[in-house]
C-alpha cells in the first residue's frame, strides 16, 4: 500500500513527466490549446503507457539487451496504432481534434523512457503501476495547462463559455509561443512547491 | 569453435526474439483492425451523410448519395465528390475539398445546386491561425459564395471574393476548393447530359 | 581645523562623468518630445492618455516586482519610465486602455526583471511586449485612425470598434498589397499618414535622434546601418510597380516604424554588441531581417521582428569582434 502511495505521489508530483522531468513536451504543447483535447490525449497516453509497460515487463527477460530500444518501438508502435484504431471507431470527434498527434504518441519521450528505466526492470504488476502513475501525472499537468490556455486565449473551458461574450481572448495563449511562456510559468510554481517542501523536510529532521 | 557456435546462436537468438515480437504485435493489430474496421466506415459514410443532409436541410431524411462515373484530377483540391439524389432526382452535388491553407490543409464541403451554382459551402475541419487565417470559417466569408459559379478568385488575385483581411492565404485556399468544386461539377453536369 | 574637508580623499575613481543611467534616460524622453506632442496633435488627447498609462504601469509593475521579490528599487534611474514611452509609441492610438498595461507587465516582469533587472536582459523589452501584444490581439493593433479623423475621447477605455471609427490601411499595408502607398513622400516626412502613435513623423524623429546624437547617448553606427541596409536594399529590388525605385525605397524608409526603431530601439545599450564593428553587423542583419520579412512574410512589417532576432545574435557578435587586448600578439601557427 505503501509502494502503491510512492509511485502515486512520483508519478503525479515528485517526477511529474511533464513538469520534473519535461518529457514529451511537443505534443503537450499542441494539445492544450483546449481542454477536451487535452484529456484525450492524457487518457490515449495512460493507455499506451500501461499497456506497453505490461507488455515489456511480461517479456523483460525474453529481449535480448541488444536489440531492447527496437522491441520497445515496435511494442509502443503497435499499442498507440491500436488505440488510434479505437479511438477512431468510437470517439470520432477526438480523433478528429488531435488529428497527427495520436500516432505522434509513438515518439512522446515518456512511453519509451518508462520502458527503458522502470518496464524493462520491475514486475509487471509494478509496470502496470507505474505506468498508470505516470500517465495520471501527465493528464493531470495537461489538464493544468490547458485550462490556463484555453481560458485566456478563448474564454472558455472544455468549450463552455466562462469568461463572457465581452472577453477579448489573448490570442497568444492557444499559439506555441503563449504555450511555452505558460509552461516556463507552471514548471518554476512546481519547482517553487518542490523546494518549499524540501525546506519542510529539512525542519521537521531538525 | 566455440566462438563460431556461439556467435551464430547469439544472431539466432536476437533475430527469434524480434520475430516473435513482431509477430505477436502484428497479430494484436490485425485483431483489433477487424474490430473496427466496419465501425470507422460506418462512422466517415454517416459523417459524409450528415454533411449532405445538412446542406441540402429542406430535403429531408430522402437524400441519398452517388459516386459519379469520373473521378477528379489528382492535383485537384476536390478529394470526394457526390451526387446527391432525391427518389433518383438529381437535386445536386456535394463536394468534399482539401486545399492547402496557410498552416494545414483545410477540410471543407461545398454544396452545388444541379445547375451548377454554389449552395453552400461548409468548413469541416482546419489549422488555421486563430483570429485570423480561421476566420474563413465564418459566415461572413462563406455567404459570399452563395450561387456564384465559374472560376472564382479573391479580390487581390483579381476576383470577385473579398478576402479576409490579414488572411489573404486561407482565403484563397477556400476560394480555390470551391473554383475547384465548382469545376469539377460542370464535367460530371456535362458528362450526365 | 575647518580646512579638514579639503584634505579628505575618497576612494577612486576621481574622474567624475556625468552620465548616469537617469541622465540618459532623461536625454531619450527629451528626444521623443517632439514626436509625442506631434501624436497629440494628430491623434488626439487619447495619444497622451496610452503613453502615461503604459509609463505609469511600467513603473508600478517595476517597484511592485522589486518590492516583492526584495531587490533593490531601481525605478527611480527611469529606464520604466523610456521602455513605457517606447512601447506606447509603437500601438495605434485606438487601443483599448487595458492593452498597454499588459504589454507593460510583459515587457517589465517578464523581459527585464525575470532576466535579472536593467543591464541583463537578452531582448529589448518595448519590442519584445510589442510582439507579444500583436500575437495576442492582432486585430487590435493593425486598425488604425486616418490622420486629422475625428478625434477619440481621451478616456474611452475600450478604444471603439474600427467601423466606427474612420480606420484606414497604413502606407506599408498598401504597399505590400500591390498598390499605390496612397500618401506622397513629403506626408509621409512630416508624419501626415496613419500609423502609431510614434511612428508617423520622420522628420521629427530624426530630429530626436541628431539630439542624442550630440549629447552622445548614441552613435551613428546601428541607425546609418540600419537604415542604410534598408535603402540599398529596396532601391536595388524595389517590389512595387506602381511607383519608381527611388520612391519605392524612401516610402520603405519613412514609414513602417523603421526610423523609431534605427534610432531608439535598436540603440538600446543592454541589446546592442559593445563595438564598433558590431554595430555594424547588427544594424546590417536588422535592416536585412527587416527587409525580408517586409517582402516575404506575412506580415506588412518586419522592424519589431528583425530587432528581436538580431538581439539574440548579439552575443555571439560581441564574441566574435571583440577588440585585442592591449599589447596582445596575435598567436603565429608553427609549420611543421
Amino acid at each position: 500500500m505503501k509502494k502503491i502511495k510512492k509511485m502515486l505521489a512520483d508519478g503525479i508530483v515528485f517526477k511529474n513527466p511533464v513538469l520534473v522531468q519535461l518529457l514529451g513536451l511537443c505534443s503537450m504543447l499542441a494539445i492544450t490549446t483546449s481542454v477536451s483535447n487535452a484529456i484525450g490525449m492524457g487518457i490515449s497516453v495512460t493507455a499506451v503507457l500501461i499497456f506497453s509497460n505490461l507488455l515489456i515487463s511480461l517479456l523483460r527477460k525474453f529481449i535480448p539487451n541488444e536489440v531492447r530500444i527496437a522491441s520497445y518501438v515496435v511494442i509502443i508502435a503497435s499499442f498507440v496504432t491500436i488505440v488510434e484504431m479505437v479511438v477512431h471507431a468510437y470517439v470520432p470527434a477526438l480523433y478528429k481534434s488531435l488529428g497527427v498527434f495520436l500516432p505522434l504518441i509513438v515518439v512522446n519521450c515518456i512511453i519509451l523512457a518508462r520502458a527503458e528505466s522502470f518496464a524493462s526492470k520491475n514486475k509487471p504488476l509494478d509496470s502496470v503501476l507505474d505506468g498508470l502513475s505516470m500517465g495520471i501525472g501527465y493528464t493531470l499537468a495537461l489538464l493544468v495547462i490547458s485550462v490556463v490556455r484555453e481560458l485566456l486565449g478563448n474564454g472558455t473551458i472544455a468549450g463552455i463559455n466562462i469568461l463572457g461574450s465581452d472577453y477579448d481572448p489573448m490570442l497568444i495563449a492557444i499559439l506555441p509561443a503563449g504555450g511555452f511562456i505558460i509552461l516556463g510559468f507552471l514548471i518554476a510554481g512546481m519547482n517553487k512547491l518542490l523546494s518549499l517542501r524540501k525546506k519542510e523536510n529539512k525542519g521537521d529532521e531538525e | 569453435m566455440n566462438g563460431q557456435k556461439s556467435n551464430a546462436s547469439y544472431y539466432f537468438r536476437i533475430c527469434f526474439s524480434l520475430l516473435v515480437i513482431a509477430s505477436v504485435m502484428a497479430l494484436l493489430l490485425a485483431v483489433f483492425n477487424s474490430l473496427t474496421k466496419d465501425k470507422i466506415e460506418e462512422n466517415t459514410r454517416n459523417e459524409i451523410n450528415a454533411t449532405v443532409k445538412a446542406i441540402f436541410s429542406d430535403y429531408g431524411d430522402s437524400v441519398k448519395t452517388e459516386v459519379p462515373d469520373i473521378s477528379p484530377d489528382e492535383n485537384s483540391s476536390v478529394k470526394e465528390f457526390y451526387t446527391v439524389k432525391v427518389e433518383d432526382v438529381i437535386i445536386g452535388y456535394v463536394a468534399i475539398c482539401e486545399p492547402t491553407g496557410f498552416k494545414d490543409v483545410i477540410k471543407m464541403a461545398v454544396g452545388i445546386s444541379e445547375n451548377g451554382e454554389v449552395r453552400e459551402v461548409k468548413i469541416i475541419s482546419l489549422s488555421e491561425t486563430p483570429g485570423v487565417g480561421a476566420k474563413v470559417s465564418e459566415e461572413a466569408f462563406l455567404s459570399e459564395f452563395k450561387s456564384e459559379n465559374g472560376a472564382l478568385k479573391v479580390d487581390k488575385d483579381g476576383g470577385t471574393i473579398d478576402a479576409i483581411s490579414g488572411a489573404t492565404i486561407s482565403s484563397r485556399a477556400v476560394t480555390l476548393g470551391v473554383s475547384d468544386a465548382l469545376e469539377f461539377s460542370e464535367k460530371v453536369i456535362g458528362g450526365q447530359k | 581645523m575647518t580646512d579638514n574637508k579639503l584634505l579628505t580623499v575618497s576612494a577612486s575613481p576621481h574622474i567624475k562623468a556625468y552620465d548616469t543611467t537617469k541622465s540618459i534616460m532623461i536625454d531619450v524622453l527629451i528626444s521623443l518630445l517632439p514626436a509625442m506632442i506631434f501624436a497629440v496633435y494628430m491623434f488626439g488627447f487619447r495619444a497622451l492618455t496610452v503613453t502615461l498609462i503604459t509609463v505609469c504601469s511600467c513603473i508600478i509593475f517595476e517597484y511592485l516586482f522589486e518590492k516583492i521579490m526584495k531587490k533593490p528599487i531601481t525605478v527611480f534611474d527611469f529606464s520604466a519610465c523610456v521602455t513605457g514611452v517606447l512601447l506606447a509609441f509603437t500601438l495605434p492610438v485606438n487601443v483599448p486602455l487595458w492593452l498597454p498595461v499588459i504589454g507593460a507587465f510583459f515587457a517589465i516582469v517578464i523581459v527585464k526583471q525575470l532576466f535579472g533587472g536593467i543591464g541583463k536582459n537578452i531582448v529589448n523589452p518595448a519590442i519584445a511586449a510589442r510582439i507579444f501584444l500583436f500575437i495576442a490581439w492582432p486585430s487590435k493593433l493593425t486598425s488604425y485612425l486616418l490622420p486629422h479623423a475625428d478625434k477619440m475621447s481621451a478616456f474611452s477605455v475600450s478604444g471603439g470598434d474600427v467601423s466606427d471609427i474612420t480606420a484606414s490601411a497604413t502606407v506599408l499595408q498598401n504597399v505590400k498589397a500591390g498598390k499605390d502607398a496612397g500618401y506622397s513622400l513629403f506626408d509621409m516626412f512630416i508624419g501626415n499618414i496613419p500609423g502609431c502613435i510614434g511612428e508617423i513623423s520622420a522628420i521629427l524623429l530624426i530630429i530626436g535622434g541628431l539630439y542624442l546624437l550630440c549629447r552622445k547617448v548614441i552613435t551613428w553606427h546601428i541607425p546609418v546601418s540600419f537604415i542604410a541596409t534598408v535603402a540599398v536594399i529596396t532601391y536595388i529590388f524595389p517590389k512595387n510597380s506602381t511607383m519608381q525605385a527611388y520612391e519605392f525605397m524612401l516610402t520603405e524608409l519613412l514609414t513602417g516604424g523603421l526610423i523609431l526603431g534605427a534610432i531608439f530601439m535598436a540603440t538600446d545599450y543592454v541589446t546592442s554588441p559593445a563595438t564598433a564593428k558590431g554595430r555594424l553587423i547588427y544594424g546590417f542583419g536588422c535592416g536585412l531581417i527587416t527587409v525580408i520579412i517586409r517582402y516575404f512574410g506575412g506580415y506588412p512589417e518586419g522592424v519589431s521582428f528583425g530587432i528581436m532576432i538580431m538581439n539574440l545574435l548579439v552575443y555571439y557578435i560581441d564574441k566574435f569582434t571583440r577588440p585585442r587586448p592591449f599589447g596582445a600578439v596575435k598567436k603565429v601557427k608553427v609549420n611543421k
